[in-house]
């Protein structure tokens, strides 16, 4: 022990201050980036007793950022889901108001199709009074551009849906690229001992990007790195970025089926995947793509449906004409509908009894609205004007029960008002489910970034408390060498 | 937790605000509107039941509606038939108060003009473009009148031709016809021109058939009632035979008996037609008693459907002032606490 030693330790701890000094600036810097964690120096004792840092870690948390990315993912999915089923809600019109008389004034086919049974129910008190008729005629070309409009917005939340998700897959190959840098950063500052923290910032930040897009786990590869699979257990990365892919479609009817994604060869979304996503933007997409606004599509339909085959005509003589479609029609075409799929996108009013393209309301009163002059089908044989029992024997039909299918929701058996009223209830059903989902996990995600953010991000009071400790040691270091050069400065005048 | 950092610290006084703001705005639109905000979001699966309550109480309204029709018709019906019952009345007091003697006369005979005039004029009557007593064929009016030229008449006076040849109502030689002669054209040969398929050819429009048919009103969803009566029922033709009778045969050429076969004859008519009259009017009463009942009943239905939805959908004032006055309360703390938090800083002692 000399005092030339004691000079280089102090030499050795003006240094290390002046690195942990950098570091703490660093921290200050980082103080609201929300992807950057606190870093500490580690100080080591060197052979000759001085000080030096021996690595910088950055603060970390590996169970609370697994369980962020969950979040992410989740609070993703539900979002997504919950944005379209409001959109297509939107078409049900649901006021706060109400009118004076209690009558609804929402737009959905439930009220729509109770509006057309109360313009019927006025034209059968008065047959002749063909105001009542138009009315009542009025009445069904709302219901009709209703169930064609909505059924529109159902198919352009789907092409929406298919444009997002093609987004979402453009930038998850992206962001695979940038990780695939950010990874082989990581995994060369390992090898080589040189600081990694920051590389491992930037690579956590992208997982973050990455679990909102698509729910994804990490797997440690070795030396550092990490290789990521979906969710369901498909490779998104290892060693390399996989390539996801995805094939938009154009345009959407209720015949239409979007296309799957597919990551590295294997499809994640559709019933045919084997490997479904659960979680994140794409999976969300693709549920409300797939499942949800197709579910709610055929509901309408099966409504269409029901009214082309409630207002059809038959037969009045008993004989072998075929049964064909009344005041509502398959785009027109006087047959019946072979199936009801894409029936409320195509569903009109009958030419013949509108008189704003020069037909005649009186068709509905009489019968044969379609039958193109065939007496046939003609209830009202006498051409009394005030014949109600062809209107009355409508209404009845209306009023019927019949059979739906219920696996798209809505009830199995009941009359078309109560199915129209279930698929309403239906609808806001789902939409609150998903709603509540979405707001509990984005709950969840705001406490788990709050959790990690505290486990790991920079606390200002902190560092600059231990920026008042670097200045005392760095003041106590430049004094000790002050010190010394006067003990040295004493000697050398003692040999002179 | 053993540590926190500053960005932790200072978000959540933020997100706290925001979370009461978004609450605080969705309460105010529910204490004005009285109203939940956003229904769907409310009641969930009972959304449907709302909807279907609103459907229903709008069907009721419509046929309340149409029942104001049916009742302005139905009053129609019994004014018309009151007065056509009044005439018959009169008529009948002058048919036997001629007494004993029992003779026509020319001035009877007018009377029974100006009755069938007013006869078909009352079973004509329109309203709102609807001719009431038309059946089912109410575009035009049921009865053509009783002319010199029309059809009515000219069977009239045929059948008379081909009973009595040679002679004529209202000619000398219709003196000699006897009381037994008479009586027996006018039940038979008469009688047949008044049978309903004869009288739906040549005096009236209105919609034949067996039963015969008249317009119908649904007047609740679970019934449907007759709002008027065919012309072509039996008092008005017995009514019509009477006046045609009296009108033709009733002038005092005739011999004494057969004039005195003519007013019996007619006297038997007149007195079945009211019966007939009254019977329809009852008829008719019943159906407005019955648009009333159902009326009320539906009032209620309506008014109890309307008390359902607004219960679905209605939000407690008193309980949303309090939330609102409780969230503005947490507002203003969090305010209060993200400005001391700025404050609470080693920066600022630094000096």
């Amino acid at each position: 022990m000399s005092l030339s030693t004691t000079l280089n330790i102090a030499q050795n701890a003006l240094a290390t201050n002046a690195a942990l000094s950098t570091i703490v600036s660093r921290n200050i810097a980082g103080v609201n980036d929300a992807d950057y964690s606190t870093k500490t120096g580690q100080v080591e004792t060197t052979f000759d007793g001085g000080a030096q840092i021996a690595v910088i870690r950055g603060a970390t948390d590996d169970a609370l950022f697994g369980h962020l990315l969950g979040a992410r993912s989740d609070a993703a999915s539900a979002q997504a889901l919950s944005d379209g089923l409001t959109q297509i809600q939107q078409t049900l019109g649901l006021a706060t108001s109400t009118a004076a008389d209690g009558s609804a004034v929402d737009t959905s086919p439930a009220t729509l199709i109770g509006n057309l049974s109360g313009a019927l129910q006025s034209y059968a008190a008065s047959p002749a009074n063909a105001t009542a008729g138009q009315a009542a005629v009025a009445a069904a070309k709302a219901l009709a551009s209703n169930l064609n409009a909505s059924a529109s917005a159902v198919q352009s939340v789907r092409a929406q849906a298919d444009k997002g998700i093609a987004a979402s897959v453009a930038t998850v190959n992206a962001l695979l690229t940038q990780f695939g840098t950010a990874n082989t950063a990581v995994m060369n500052a390992t090898a080589s001992g040189i600081e990694g923290s920051t590389a491992l910032d930037q690579r956590n930040a992208i997982l973050k990007s990455l679990s909102s897009q698509l729910g994804i786990t990490t797997a440690d590869a070795g030396n550092g790195g990490l290789a990521i699979y979906t969710d369901g257990g498909a490779t998104l990365f290892q060693g390399t970025a996989r390539t996801v892919a995805f094939t938009p479609t154009a345009a959407f009817t209720a015949a239409v089926t979007g296309g799957a994604v597919t990551v590295d060869g294997v499809p994640v979304t559709g019933d045919s995947a084997t490997m479904a996503s659960k979680s994140g933007a794409i999976a969300g997409l693709a549920q409300l793509r797939d499942t949800a606004a197709v579910a709610y599509g055929d509901q309408l339909d099966q409504i269409a449906g029901s009214l082309v085959t409630a207002f059809s005509e038959s037969d009045q003589t008993g004989g072998g004409n075929p049964t064909i479609a009344g005041l509502f029609t398959d785009n027109g075409s006087p047959d019946l509908p072979a199936s009801v799929g894409n029936l409320a996108a195509t569903l009109t009013v009958s030419a013949a009894v509108d008189p704003s393209r020069r037909g005649s309301v009186t068709l509905l009163r009489d019968g044969g609205i379609n039958a193109g002059g065939n007496p046939a089908y003609t209830a009202n044989t006498t051409g009394g004007a005030s014949y109600s029992a062809h209107i009355i024997a409508t209404l009845a039909g209306l009023d019927a029960s019949r059979s739906f299918d219920p696996a798209s929701g809505g009830l199995a058996k009941g009359t078309l008002a109560d199915y129209a009223s279930s698929s309403v209830s239906w609808l806001e059903n789902s939409r609150l489910m998903a709603s509540t989902l979405s707001t509990d996990k984005a709950a969840v995600m705001t406490q788990t970034t709050t959790s990690l953010s505290a486990a790991t991000g920079v606390n200002l009071d902190e560092q600059l408390g231990k920026m008042l400790d670097l200045e005392h040691s760095y003041q106590a270091s430049a004094e000790l060498i002050t010190t010394v050069k006067s003990m040295l400065d004493a000697l050398l005048a003692a040999i002179n | 937790m053993t540590s926190i950092s500053t960005s932790a610290l200072s978000a959540a006084p933020r997100l706290s605000v925001i979370q009461a703001q978004n609450a605080l705005s969705k309460a105010q639109v529910e204490l004005s509107s009285g109203k939940l905000a956003d229904i769907g979001l409310g009641l969930g699966s009972a959304t449907g039941t709302y909807v279907s309550l609103g459907v229903q109480s709008g069907r009721l309204q419509a046929v309340k509606s149409s029942n104001a029709t049916t009742a302005a018709t139905l009053t129609a019906v019994t004014t018309s038939l009151d007065a056509m019952r009044a005439t018959a009345s009169q008529f009948l007091d002058q048919l036997t108060g001629t007494g004993s003697s029992a003779s026509t006369s020319d001035i009877l005979a007018d009377v029974a003009g100006s009755n069938l005039a007013a006869l078909t004029a009352s079973l004509n009557t329109s309203v709102g473009g609807n001719a009431i007593f038309g059946g089912l064929n109410t575009a035009e009016p049921p009865l053509t009148t009783y002319t010199a030229t029309s059809p009515a008449k000219a069977a009239v006076d045929g059948s008379f031709a081909s009973s009595f040849p040679g002679s004529t109502p209202g000619s000398a030689s219709a003196a000699s016809i006897s009381g037994d002669a008479m009586q027996s054209y006018l039940d038979g040969a008469f009688a047949s021109l008044f049978s309903e398929s004869n009288f739906e050819g040549t005096w009236s429009s209105a919609t034949p058939g067996s039963p015969l048919p008249v317009t119908t009103a649904q007047i609740s969803p679970t019934e449907t009632i007759p709002t008027s009566v065919n012309a072509n029922a039996q008092p008005f033709r017995q009514l019509a035979q009477a006046y045609a009778m009296v009108k033709e045969f009733g002038h005092a050429n005739l011999s004494s008996d057969a004039g005195q076969a003519v007013i019996a004859s007619a006297t038997k008519l007149v007195s079945a037609a009211m019966a007939g009259l009254t019977d329809a009017e009852a008829g008719i009463g019943l159906s407005q008693s019955a648009v009333s009942a159902a009326d009320d009943r539906m009032s209620a239905q309506i008014d109890y459907l309307s008390t359902r939805a607004a219960n679905l959908v209605g939000v407690d004032p008193a309980g949303l002032a309090t939330e609102i006055s409780g969230l503005q309360t947490q507002i203003q703390a969090s305010y209060e606490i993200t400005s001391q938090l700025q404050q609470l800083s080693l920066v600022n002692f630094l000096k």
